[in-house]
């Protein structure tokens, strides 16, 4: 999707008609529009989310109030007013228009609630003619699904969000969108659902009949837990997140305060060495038992290979077993009628009759071959054991020694926390203090969670058991029988699908990851090393003394972070639109606009987010003041842009404190904020070149 | 861009399966995709109703 155009008219502070035209020139890809606090930027930025979707975001106030107040208030009483947000954009080689128009009847000085906007959506042949696309917003939904639109319309003072833990849900619905995985996803909910229809349909005679009665019963129950348990779930999972984002903000606290700074340092170390030491555990502790489960019988057979070796010599002295003479090769000889050497072999002959002894004294190919092999394995027996017994007494030394460890970061991390406490810093004791309260509700919620996954894993084999007892119940009916093997076929394709999700979702996670650090690592000022985690949350790391432990976000860190992560969303919808996705994804090139992105960071970040954002993706949109914006700014995006427009704000206060009247743009001045004006509002204003 | 080992993984689920696994999955990936700009709870509905009717086909 490539932004052409967008036109207002009448829409909150833009009175008639007012368009823009966006770069797209993929050298000069960057529009740049000033406007100051409270001059329409944000409504701009709105102006995309309810043409397009029909809402506005949570921070415009008035949100009734669509139709220009001016026009309102010197229309007639009953005329028809109207406002309008018309866009014209690109996507996959057509040019479309989507216009939202809202109308309303003039009754006295207060607009009505917007009643039953309209929306359109045209597309333009080529022969210029334009056509009205059937499904306007179900079309628009599958150009720009919303739920990508949050990352790729946004609000640089609430982007910083995407660095939060409860970010997490919108970033996986994010990916799964991209890739297509949203019809998966919805197949993954809706197929147990025909399948429970399907069961409704069976038949039998009889008892029968009663007994799949009684089990439908039985697994609808469990699938109404299961569904309680899910949401239940979702719930606890999301409170952990929360808890532990506010533990890390707290513990990021501890090394602002003073006197507790070293301890928390201290405190990350441990934490640190701690997760080292559990993962290793774990490992150890797997290895050991994949051990045990394969050579486990070694331990029990001490004695047991030289008693066999005895016996088989034994018996092969008493000649009961095999003699080093191949059955085979006598019968060879009896069949050539003649001996090694020489001597003829006739029928009856003596010669013939001792071969016929030494035959029946031969053993059998395979018992030979059984001997030989038992042999090998007898004298191998007692290394094989030796060696097991020595990996399993090095595993146990290792166990026990990782546990002793584990023991004792427990006590030095409950002395730090007492030593924390003991600070006579008020503050310090105090956040202390809600830090171990939140870990032990953590845990508390942990606990609770893991109760929920054991349940929801015992309804789940409960409801096989169930699916298997139906068919074991012998129903009869033909038709009945047809739809058991409809059943069959859709649990197993919701089995591969949800299989085919978690896969797919986790392999995008991996790129997007790698991406993140590619893209931050290129603008970061400092060495930090972003992380999108296995639970799909944006981390920030840094090292310390070795170690690994979280980085101190400012809000720079947090805005560059953020970036990097809708910059490497922008690649992985490329991808996605070029045929990489395997469920037809919603990908290929999508517009940023920003609002607010250099907020109020430091010249050095605001440097960086400027040079940053031009390769974001192949069309950027950036509202800015001027002031945030600042000459730094300019300077270093003054390459990359391709338009750029002033918003000019019009008031009709006679006096207001330090405004900034004009603006210097390529060596024009343009109006900024006009005092004193006939009009309240804002005028846009293209820059020339 | 697709992983190599990710692909192979994919294609290892759909090679095990049933042919009439497959068609349900053919069916409600298409399904879903015909409702996708429903919201959840609207298009639940329609498209549990479409593959019932389309999943009748099984013999």
């Amino acid at each position: 999707m490539k932004l052409i155009s967008v036109e207002l008219e009448n829409f909150r502070p833009y009175e008639g008609k007012q368009r823009i035209d966006f770069a797209s020139n993929s050298e000069r890809n960057v529009t740049v529009i000033y406007g100051t606090n409270g001059g329409g930027k944000t409504t701009l930025l709105n102006a995309f989310t309810w043409g397009l979707y029909g809402y506005l975001s949570d921070d415009v106030e008035n949100k009734d109030q669509l139709i220009n107040s001016t026009v309102w208030h010197s229309s007639n009483e009953g005329a028809q007013v109207h406002a309008s947000v018309a866009i014209e954009f690109e996507h996959e080689g057509s040019v479309y228009t989507a216009k939202r128009t809202v109308e309303a009847t003039k009754k006295g000085p207060i607009q009505p609630p917007p009643h039953r906007p309209q929306l359109t959506l045209l597309k333009r042949a080529d022969s210029g003619s334009t056509e009205p696309v059937h499904n306007a917003s179900g079309n628009i939904r599958r150009m720009l699904p919303e739920r990508l639109i949050r990352f790729f319309f946004v609000n640089g003072e609430r982007i910083e969000g995407l660095v939060k833990q409860e970010a997490y849900e919108q970033i996986q619905d994010a990916i799964k969108t991209l890739l297509g995985l949203e019809v998966v996803e919805r197949a993954v909910v809706h197929l147990p659902k025909v399948e429970q229809r399907l069961r409704k349909l069976l038949k039998a005679d009889g008892e029968i009949q009663d007994k799949i009665s009684q089990i439908t019963r039985e697994v609808d129950e469990i699938d109404r837990e299961i569904e309680e348990k899910k949401e239940l779930k979702d719930g606890l999972y999301r409170e952990i997140q929360l808890i532990g984002d506010e533990v890390k903000a707290l513990n990021l606290r501890l090394t602002q305060l003073s006197g507790a700074k070293e301890l928390q340092q201290q405190r990350y170390r441990l934490e640190h060495r701690q997760s080292v030491v559990k993962e290793t555990l774990v490992a150890e502790e797997s290895a050991r038992a994949e051990n045990l489960a394969k050579h486990g019988y070694l331990s029990f057979i001490s004695g047991l290979p030289d008693k066999i070796a005895d016996i088989c010599e034994h018996l092969r002295q008493r000649g009961e077993l095999p003699a080093p003479l191949k059955a085979t090769f006598i019968e060879d000889l009896i069949g050539e009628g003649t001996c090694i050497c020489g001597t003829h072999l006739p029928e009856g002959s003596s010669e013939r009759a001792r071969l016929e002894e030494w035959r029946s004294r031969a053993g059998l190919a395979e018992v030979e071959a059984a001997w030989n092999s038992l042999k090998g394995a007898i004298e191998t027996v007692a290394d094989q054991r030796e060696q097991f017994l020595g990996t399993l007494t090095r595993s146990d030394d290792k166990i026990a020694k990782l546990e002793e460890e584990s023991r004792q970061l427990i006590a030095s991390l409950s002395q730090v926390s007492s030593d924390l406490r003991g600070l006579p810093t008020e503050d310090v004791a105090e956040t202390e203090a809600r830090r171990e309260e939140l870990i032990r509700v953590q845990n508390d919620k942990n606990r609770a969670l893991g109760d929920i996954s054991g349940r929801l894993e015992v309804l789940a084999a409960s409801k096989i058991e169930k699916g298997e007892l139906i068919k074991k119940l012998g129903i009869k009916d033909e038709s009945s029988q047809r739809t058991l093997r409809r059943m069959d076929a859709v649990q197993e394709a919701k089995m591969a699908l949800g299989d085919m999700l978690a896969l797919l979702s986790n392999g995008v996670r991996n790129r997007l990851d790698g991406r993140i650090r590619e893209l931050f690592n290129r603008v970061s000022l400092k060495n930090d090393l972003p992380e999108l985690t296995p639970g799909f949350q944006l981390e920030l790391w840094t090292h310390i003394n070795g170690q690994r432990v979280p980085a101190t976000k400012s809000t720079g860190e947090n805005m560059l972070l953020s970036l990097a992560f809708v910059g490497a969303l922008a690649a992985e919808a490329k991808i996605a639109g070029s045929g990489g996705a395997f469920f037809e994804g919603v990908g290929g090139d999508f517009p940023v606009v920003m609002d607010a992105v250099f907020g109020n960071l430091d010249e050095d970040y605001r440097r960086a987010v400027a040079n940053f954002l031009p390769e974001l993706t192949p069309q950027v949109i950036v509202l800015t003041s001027k002031a945030q914006a600042g000459s730094v700014v300019e300077q270093e995006l003054r390459a990359r842009i391709g338009k750029q427009y002033v918003i000019s704000m019009h008031t009709t206060k006679a006096e207001v404190g330090g405004a900034t009247e004009e603006i210097i743009l390529n060596g024009n001045s343009y109006p900024y904020q006009v005092i004193g004006s006939d009009t309240n509002g804002a005028k846009l204003m293209e820059v020339k070149d | 861009m697709k992983d190599q080992q990710e692909v192979e993984q994919v294609k290892m689920i759909f090679r095990d399966l049933s042919p009439n696994a497959k068609s349900v999955i053919k069916w409600a990936i298409d399904a879903e995709r015909e409702n996708l700009h429903l919201t959840t709870p609207e298009s639940s509905k329609v498209v549990v109703d479409q593959l019932v009717r389309k999943v009748e086909g099984i013999g």
